[in-house]
């Protein structure tokens, strides 16, 4: 064992105080001096001992530590005889402590200082940078953060004030429009939330879909048990900004979805419901059987060559690839489907009958004496009837609610024999409106047609709408049509309307060979060579629109989409008058021109209106529904069954029958619903992700985009 | 109870407390509120309970349990601490200026606590193991001792024996040894590298020198042995004490900026 240094024992070992702020400065020389400097840093030191007197006579006190008395003594005067050299004192350990610690608190002081006073210490304060989308705001803290202009002072006041969250929320809702209800849960008003949770409830409770699995386990039971009925839902409770570019905001766990929701489970696939007719909501809106298609009209020679080759002939994705739609008619049913369209395959009349002249029970009506004018007698050979076009029409004028009502059952026209006084005489009014309809015809032309429509409709209808109707009936063949089925027309109806009675007039032979009711080529234009080589008036209007047939004028469709067709359809749908309904009823037949109703469907409405199906509704970007899904980011996904993959045929579906019914909940889809295994595939953890997010909105309505700072607006305005 | 006994119960119980509030942020958080809160007051208390260490070593009378005791949760309480922080921080790195301050100061004072742990067991069993303990602040006074003790040794060899074999090495290589502390870091970590240089040095020059001076080596050798304690021990209470100036200090600078940080969260409305 080496020699001890150090003697520790009781008058051999100084007492040390680290504690104090300064040391001796002659430690390190190993002859520090006993009395140490004071607490201000200042040496003390004067003589190593300060002699005691004793009577007369002075003795040394100098310290056993020092080696005891010394042999000189002190002076006479009482001075020691040992003076002690001053020395620098220095700091001890703990004092550069507190001098490191206070200085560092003072820096930290001023770093805070500065950061609040400082033009650019607010790019400190910013917890992180935006997210791209955000990006732009960098520079405005105050447009999103309601407190940020107040200055330090109002951020502590805002601080305590308990509602800057929600302040802040409606900041982001200047832009980001969600609704009324942006801050109650789904941005869905309590009464929706209510229904949707009492329909839950009723699935849990008896729907077998519905999978009430384990609770959710622990974790949410107790999370359930924190959430208030009215949680406070600002935005920044899922939306985490400043976390840089390119992060995502919008994550939201799985536990928080299931601390509200009643059916509880751990992911799709341990415990989600099972899929109910996904993707079905309701058939579809162009009737398009697949399965006949695929399994015979693509197969018959007559077609083979121009069935499609693939799904992706006639369906593509959205722009925002959610929704998989139609090229469209031209382009993926008119090579088959145009002679059905144009009536060249139709058994019947190709034209729909618009205006006519109903046949009348010329006989008797002239054996009666009833004063009817001029009327022809072909109609009544050929048994015309009033066609419900002309019913709507002539319902615009007062008198014909009283004719109907007289003449209940208006075949009744063309056998007059049994008729009544009465009858007869509502015969004559009945002949007179006709023959008034035709003269404002002539008079005014569309004009009358159009004024009729919506007399008659009793619609408010807008003018584009009543020029789609009246599908610019041309005036000329008004006129001509008029000059050959009543000439003296314009002459009769001022003097009926003086009151005067005119005495019935029996047109004959008015109609030509061509089926022409005296069309403007009469009999005598045609030569006998001609007369072979002319075709009917309906064929002559082969491209499409009016024609004269007998005492008919016909509206032909030829093209898809026939406005003409498609409005008459679209306002009688609507229309809320008997007469509207029953010419609804007739252009909706199976055979009539155009076979709009072929495929397009007709839905009842919750109003209990009928609406045609035109078209496949296009996704429109600001609808957030519960549910999502991106055709475009699955194609990676696809085998060599490609789309089948999915979307598996079901050939025992009987999907045409279902369209007889309006409800379009009534629905055999041609394809089998698509099972949750299906996702369950790839959407695990581990791979595709199985977050609730993944497959659900959680704002749910439709919420326009973001829109454009008026400030920013206003500042390019003025440059 | 045992010392290996009572840190695997203290273990125990800290992992237990830590997966109690791991589930606890999780409950919390599914609950529709921001986990960044709850942990953020968790954190202050905890820094206030840490701090309050300091407040009860200085005020020994507050019937409150040894310092021993408060040292023990001020350890345990500030590991606690630091999983909290790294769930405030959600498992991520911050990203403004005000919380990048905080987080490294939050770092520096953990990092710096925890190897303050280290020190006090390591370091403090070190030198109990050593033949002398010498109080700190008394090294400097036995290093100048030393060093006339060397230098009258030498200038009495050369006296005695007429030769400057020995004075010339110690001034060539032993004054600067013995002029002041040496070998901080060897000593930190344990090597004795440079002690037996020294020596291996000091008994190369044996060959040079004449029988008489040789008698003198070994009290020379003894008087290098003593200083090299001497600068071992200063070495590791230096550094015992030495931590305490980032611990500290940082922990003073983090009082100041946790409530700037609170009214900035409170204010902007957004964590």
């Amino acid at each position: 064992m080496s020699e001890q240094l150090q003697d520790i024992s009781y008058m051999k070992s100084l007492y040390e105080r680290p504690n104090q702020k300064w040391v001796c400065g002659k430690k390190s020389t190993g002859k520090p001096c006993l009395e140490g400097p004071d607490d201000r840093g200042r040496c003390q030191a004067t003589f190593e001992c300060s002699p005691r007197k004793e009577d007369d006579r002075w003795f040394c006190t100098r310290s056993q530590f020092l080696g005891g008395p010394c042999s000189q003594g002190p002076s006479p005067d009482g001075t020691c005889c040992r003076p002690v050299q001053k020395c620098q004192p220095i700091r001890s350990w703990r004092s550069w402590r507190g001098i490191v610690t206070c200085s560092i608190a003072v820096l930290t002081l001023a770093i805070v200082a500065l950061i609040l006073t400082l033009d650019g210490g607010t790019d400190l304060i910013s917890p992180g940078a935006l997210s791209t989308g955000h990006a732009g705001l960098e520079e405005e803290c105050g447009t999103c953060h309601v407190s940020f202009n107040t200055g330090f002072s109002g951020w502590v006041i805002s601080a305590f004030s308990g509602s800057i969250r929600a302040e802040n929320s409606h900041r982001c809702q200047s832009c980001h429009n969600l609704g009324g209800h942006a801050m109650e849960p789904h941005s869905l008003s309590a009464e929706r939330i209510e229904a949707l949770r009492t329909e839950q409830k009723a699935g849990l409770e008896s729907g077998p879909q519905m999978h009430n699995s384990i609770g959710g386990g622990l974790t949410v039971s107790l999370s359930r048990l924190l959430v208030s009925e009215s949680p406070d839902l600002s935005c920044d409770i899922c939306h985490k900004e400043h976390k840089g570019a390119g992060r995502n905001t919008t994550g939201i766990s799985q536990e928080r979805c299931l601390s509200c929701h009643q059916d509880q489970f751990y992911s799709l696939s341990n415990g989600h419901p099972d899929f109910v007719n996904y993707p079905s909501s309701r058939r579809t809106r162009i009737i398009f059987d697949h399965v006949s298609h695929l399994e015979k009209h693509f197969k018959e020679d007559k077609y083979s060559d121009k069935a499609p080759m693939g799904c992706g002939a006639c369906h593509f994705p959205e722009v925002d690839g959610t929704k998989m739609v139609v090229y469209g008619y031209e382009y993926s049913c008119a090579a088959c489907h145009q002679s059905q369209v144009s009536g060249y395959s139709l058994s019947g009349s190709k034209g729909v009958e618009v205006l006519g002249v109903p046949g009348l029970d010329i006989d008797v009506l002239k054996e009666k004496g009833i004063d009817i004018g001029e009327w022809p007698e072909e109609p009544y050979w050929t048994e015309d009837e009033l066609s419900p076009f002309m019913k709507l029409l002539l319902s615009a004028r007062p008198e014909f609610s009283k004719i109907e009502e007289v003449i209940q059952d208006l075949d009744l026209l063309l056998d007059l024999s049994d008729a009544t006084d009465e009858q007869l005489e509502q015969v004559k009014n009945l002949a007179w409106i006709v023959k008034e309809l035709f003269y404002e015809l002539e008079i005014k032309g569309a004009t009358a047609l159009m004024e009729n429509i919506r007399d008659s409709l009793k619609n408010e209808l807008r003018n584009s709408t009543l020029i789609g109707l009246a599908a610019a009936l041309p005036p000329d063949l008004i006129q001509s049509a008029r000059q050959h089925w009543f000439p003296g027309l314009l002459r009769e109806i001022p003097l009926y309307r003086n009151g005067e009675s005119i005495q019935i007039t029996v047109l004959t032979g008015q109609v030509d060979e061509q089926g022409t009711a005296g069309g403007e080529t009469s009999d005598d234009d045609f030569s006998e060579e001609a007369s072979e080589d002319a075709i009917s008036s309906e064929d002559r209007a082969s491209s499409g629109g009016w024609y004269r047939e007998e005492y008919q004028l016909r509206y032909r469709p030829v093209l898809h989409a026939d406005q003409f067709m498609k409005t008459w359809l679209d306002v009688s749908s609507q229309s809320s008058t008997a007469h509207g309904f029953r010419l609804f009823e007739f252009l909706e037949r199976k055979n009539a021109p155009g076979a709009c109703i072929k495929c397009h469907s007709i839905d009842k409405t919750t109003e209990k209106r009928l609406i045609v199906n035109w078209k496949i509704p296009v996704t429109d970007p600001n609808e957030h529904t519960f549910a999502k899904f991106s055709h475009t980011s699955h194609y990676s996904q696809l085998d060599e069954k490609a789309c089948f993959t999915c979307h598996k045929i079901d050939k025992e579906a009987d999907y045409a029958a279902v369209f007889d019914s309006r409800d379009f909940h009534d629905f055999a889809s041609n394809f089998q619903p698509i099972s949750r295994k299906i996702c369950v595939k790839c959407h695990l953890p581990d791979q595709a992700g199985d977050s609730c997010v993944n497959c659900h909105n959680y704002h749910i309505g439709k919420f326009p985009p973001a829109e454009i700072h008026p400030k920013t607006f206003a500042h390019n305005i003025n440059g | 109870m045992k010392f290996k006994t009572r840190r695997i119960r203290n273990l125990v119980i800290l992992l237990f407390v830590i997966v109690v509030m791991w589930w606890v942020i999780r409950i919390y958080s599914g609950a529709l509120k921001s986990p960044h809160y709850l942990t953020g007051w968790l954190l202050v208390a905890l820094f206030l309970f840490l701090t309050f260490y300091n407040i009860k070593k200085k005020l020994s009378v507050i019937p409150a349990g040894t310092n021993t005791s408060w040292l023990q949760l001020h350890l345990y309480a500030g590991l606690i601490m630091i999983f909290l922080f790294v769930e405030h921080l959600q498992w991520g790195l911050p990203r403004g200026g005000v919380e990048c301050i905080l987080a490294v100061q939050f770092v520096l004072v953990a990092g710096s606590g925890i190897a303050g742990i280290y020190f006090s067991r390591d370091f403090s069993r070190r030198l109990a193991e050593q033949d002398e303990q010498i109080i700190l602040e008394r090294i400097p006074q036995f290093m100048a001792k030393l060093r006339l003790d060397a230098e009258d040794l030498v200038l009495e060899a050369t006296e005695s024996t007429d030769s400057s074999t020995l004075a010339d090495y110690y001034v060539a290589c032993l004054a600067r040894f013995f002029s002041r502390p040496q070998n901080r870091y060897a000593h930190l970590i344990r090597s004795n590298r440079p002690l037996f240089k020294l020596l291996n040095d000091l008994s190369a020059q044996n060959r040079y020198m004449n029988k008489a001076e040789r008698k003198y080596t070994g009290r020379l050798e003894q008087l290098i042995r003593q200083k090299d304690m001497l600068d071992q021990q200063n070495a590791l209470q230096k550094t015992l004490k030495g931590w305490l100036f980032i611990h500290v200090p940082l922990t003073y600078s983090t009082a100041i900026l946790i409530p700037v940080h609170i009214v900035l969260v409170y204010a902007f409305g957004a964590v």
